[in-house]
């Protein structure tokens, strides 16, 4: 490994340390509370699945609006498995995580097979959403319906709420070493590639449709492993836990706020709306206008996301993390974008 | 066959809804997640009129004002920056940022307006159709929704602002060359989706009641028809909208709600796998 | 009537057009030629607004319109028939050439013109123009132009890519455009032995720079257009 390159490596694997030590000391602060405890957790999980939708969003450019789907069908998985089948976790948490990564991988091959546009990739995503939380309250018997189920299957590891907590930082941590090496390898340099544009990248070797479903396998994995913890952590689950409201809109606040395709982006983004979440618990309902004018303000005006635009430093590459400039496609034949010289046809 | 007549009444709504949908994905790749909102804010401002003692037909009219103001207001500030975008990163962050509006005006309306809800009750006979009885409500709601369908594709066919409509949708660039104002188009567009958006409303008052909290699902119910009419095409969001009203009736009448909406929503994904534009749809534009 | 002074024209960081500057007076037929990829497309693009000049300026009839928006441009009588040709593919061949006029309808007798110009269309009158080939394609863009009365036409590679029989249609077309009609007119061609064919005066562009210019005839006899272009040694 050539000296500049070890460098870059050490630029991001500080961040990465100093952002396990400041996390680690959390439950020395908070540690008396079991509700502040069970808040961190919660803003972890939201990390989890934030750092997921990096890799299938920002790094592949596939818009896959069905995480809370995905986290609630491993979610929802093992607990019909461990509760009702008496699988033990070991078993019941990775056929759950299996079945998300099937479905995440199902979609980007058949988006990649149909060379489907990213709108059609977002409605049929969305769409398995909706499904995903009808069949769940439709399913009364094994699902109870609207109103959740308990979830007795845990163990003292996932319920204790210091012990669960290092549990989720070590899951974080983990994905985001994960997220880093993968952008830094081969199929990092692939996808970057194929943002750029897809067609360019296909003739200059890059497979893309290989590039696009293992973005779709590690992303929904990563996310399905989220649900599935955070399911037996909780003892509690509902439709909501995993509703698009509740989840998939979080998660674009929270990497609006972050910066798409940044490293840290997501943990940052996940405390910041831990911390709003509870500040704004008063407001009841209207907490949800609160997320629809941070997904307009954000999106719109910081498209650069909070991370980035204040340190710069915190970001894989340096020109990471710009927001929409995530997705850049020539292929619409739009005006502007066509290069000098259009092509004639 | 009294299924089917309802199924046919609720698909000219559900045409009434796609339409402003489709046509203002069509004209600028955006898709308007805050469609249903458009109706919600109709039939609130409609609701909060009637009980203030203002008569029915100009709660109407309000009602309809309402939901064309909005949508005029979203376009000539939300959406301005996403129109300087192009190709997808416009309809991402269209997609992202009218997703934005969908919970802003959820919120508000459903922790103001809890209890508000839009019901018209029309009086009067019901009505011998083809041996069938239908409600005075519903004719109503179909002549509504029939006539403005007619309105709008009378506009679209035959009037020279409605053929330059048409051109931009099949290639601005073209049609800023022939002269058109793409911006005028795009304001006037979205209007008119607020106008049906609020007729859709209007019609909905007449059969049941619309309330504060519905504008997700309607958005959706938009979308599905949007989707399996062909994103962007007119004649294909009517068929769409009539085809699947009947899809919807029977299928609530003999299997139940749970399962038509996963049935309608399975429709949708099945025509962006196996035809992405749509039912009538050729080759790509 | 149409003045171009110092245009430059970028794509991102990418210059294309470094600072050209040319000039039409009202009825002259005037050519732009030069290889593909000289920067003739960015130059005209960025003439009729659909690409933002980086500095310079555009006139058309001594008003500047380098930072008017297309459509207004297209209003005040400029009319550019890019070389896509950008048809409206589901419309019928009527309606597109309609289009041409709006906001405002045709004058009485334009469609006739266009169509006693370009009979092959008389029998596509109805059809749409997506299923047309691309010279009846081409002959659509020009008489949809034609329907703007336009005061400057602006055509981009006319008869490139047609085949031999449509672009010797189309080559015939514009040649009595030019004699029947006083229209001003400015054409970038590739094909330069044809483009020179045309008009009464052209520039070569090379590069995103005017090389050479002069009338048609000087152009012909001058050696190295007869080398780089006309293929004669």
């Amino acid at each position: 490994m050539t000296g500049p390159d070890r460098r870059a490596r050490l630029r991001a694997d500080v961040p990465i340390a100093v952002t396990a030590v400041v996390l680690a000391a959390v439950p020395l602060a908070l540690g008396g509370s079991g509700y502040l405890m069970s808040l961190a957790s919660t803003a972890l999980v939201f990390a989890a699945y934030a750092i997921g939708m990096n890799v299938i969003f920002g790094s592949s450019g596939q818009l896959f609006l069905c995480l809370g789907a995905l986290a609630g069908v491993a979610g929802y998985t093992s607990v019909l498995l461990a509760d009702d089948r008496g699988w033990p976790l070991v078993l019941s948490i990775p056929t759950g995580v299996a079945l998300a990564t099937a479905i995440g991988v199902s979609f980007s091959w058949v988006a990649v097979r149909r060379n489907l546009e990213v709108i059609f990739v977002g409605i049929v995503t969305l769409a398995f959403s909706l499904v995903f939380t009808t069949l769940v309250q439709g399913l009364r018997t094994a699902t109870g319906g609207e109103t959740g189920r308990v979830v007795d299957a845990g163990g003292a590891l996932l319920r204790g709420p210091i012990t669960s907590y290092y549990l989720l930082l070590a899951v974080v941590l983990c994905y985001l070493a994960l997220y880093h090496w993968l952008e830094r390898s081969r199929t990092g340099w692939a996808w970057r590639a194929l943002k750029d544009d897809p067609i360019a990248a296909e003739l200059a070797g890059v497979d893309v449709a290989r590039a696009r479903i293992l973005a779709g396998a590690i992303g929904a994995a990563m996310v399905g492993l989220a649900g599935a913890l955070f399911a037996h952590h909780e003892a509690f689950i509902s439709p909501t836990s995993y509703a698009f409201a509740h989840v998939d809109v979080r998660v674009l606040i929270v990497l609006a706020f972050g910066g798409i395709g940044s490293l840290l982006g997501p943990v940052v983004g996940a405390v910041a709306l831990g911390v709003i979440d509870e500040v704004l618990r008063p407001l009841g309902q209207l907490r949800l206008a609160v997320y629809g004018a941070l997904l307009i303000a954000l999106f719109l005006g910081l498209q650069r996301g909070v991370v980035p635009a204040v340190t710069g430093l915190a970001t894989t590459r340096t020109r990471r993390g710009r927001g929409l400039d995530t997705i850049r496609t020539r292929r619409d034949g739009d005006a502007s974008t066509d290069g000098p010289e259009a092509p004639k046809h | 066959m009294a299924v089917v007549l309802d199924g046919i009444v609720f698909g000219l709504q559900l045409s009434l809804l796609a339409v402003g949908l489709t046509l203002i994905y069509g004209l600028g790749g955006v898709l308007n997640l805050a469609h249903g909102q458009l109706v919600v804010v109709a039939a609130i401002a409609g609701a909060v009129a009637i009980s203030a003692g203002v008569a029915i037909p100009v709660a109407v009219v309000l009602a309809v004002a309402a939901a064309a103001a909005l949508a005029w207001l979203l376009d000539a500030t939300l959406l301005r920056p996403v129109y300087r975008l192009t190709g997808e990163r416009r309809v991402l962050l269209s997609l992202l940022v009218t997703l934005g509006v969908a919970f802003l005006l959820d919120g508000i309306l459903i922790t103001t307006q809890p209890f508000t809800a839009l019901t018209l009750s029309v009086p009067g006979p019901a009505i011998d159709l083809l041996g069938v009885r239908m409600r005075s409500g519903s004719v109503i709601a179909s002549v509504v929704a029939i006539t403005a369908l007619a309105g709008v594709f009378a506009f679209l066919r035959l009037s020279r602002f409605g053929r330059a409509i048409r051109s931009v949708i099949q290639d601005e660039e073209g049609a800023a060359l022939c002269g058109v104002d793409l911006s005028l188009t795009r304001t006037v567009v979205f209007v008119l989706s607020g106008v049906m958006a609020g007729l859709f409303a209007i019609t909905q008052g007449l059969l049941s009641s619309v309330g504060a909290a519905s504008g997700f699902n309607l958005t959706i119910l938009a979308l599905i028809v949007t989707v399996v009419g062909g994103l962007g095409r007119v004649s294909g969001a009517l068929v769409a909208g009539v085809v699947l009203g009947i899809v919807h009736a029977v299928s609530s009448f003999y299997i139940g709600a749970f399962v038509t909406f996963v049935i309608l929503l399975g429709v949708a994904m099945l025509t962006i796998l196996v035809r992405p534009t749509g039912i009538l749809g050729r080759s790509a534009r | 009537m149409l003045r171009v002074e110092g245009l430059h024209v970028a794509y991102g960081d990418i210059e294309v057009v470094h600072g050209i500057d040319l000039e039409v007076a009202a009825g002259e037929v005037v050519g732009i030629i030069g290889s593909n990829g000289a920067g003739k497309s960015s130059l005209l693009r960025a003439v009729c607004g659909l690409h933002p000049a980086t500095s310079g300026d555009v006139r058309l009839a001594g008003r500047s319109i380098v930072t008017t928006p297309t459509f207004r441009i297209a209003r005040a009588g400029l009319t550019y028939v890019p070389a896509e040709r950008r048809l409206f593919p589901d419309m019928t061949v009527t309606d597109n050439l309609l289009m041409g006029a709006y906001p405002g309808r045709p004058a009485p007798g334009r469609l006739d013109e266009v169509v006693a110009l370009f009979p092959r269309l008389r029998e596509r009158r109805r059809q749409s123009a997506g299923t047309l080939s691309g010279g009846e394609q081409q002959m659509v863009a020009i008489g949809r132009a034609l329907l703007a009365d336009p005061r400057v036409l602006v055509l981009d590679e006319p008869s490139t890519g047609l085949a031999p029989v449509l672009a010797d249609e189309v080559h015939t077309a514009l040649r009595t455009l030019r004699d029947d009609r006083d229209l001003t007119l400015v054409i970038a061609e590739q094909q330069v032995g044809r483009a020179l064919d045309l008009v009464d005066r052209a520039y070569v562009i090379e590069q995103g720079r005017v090389r050479l210019q002069g009338s048609a005839a000087a152009l012909r006899d001058d050696p190295d257009v007869q080398r780089a272009y006309l293929g004669l040694a």
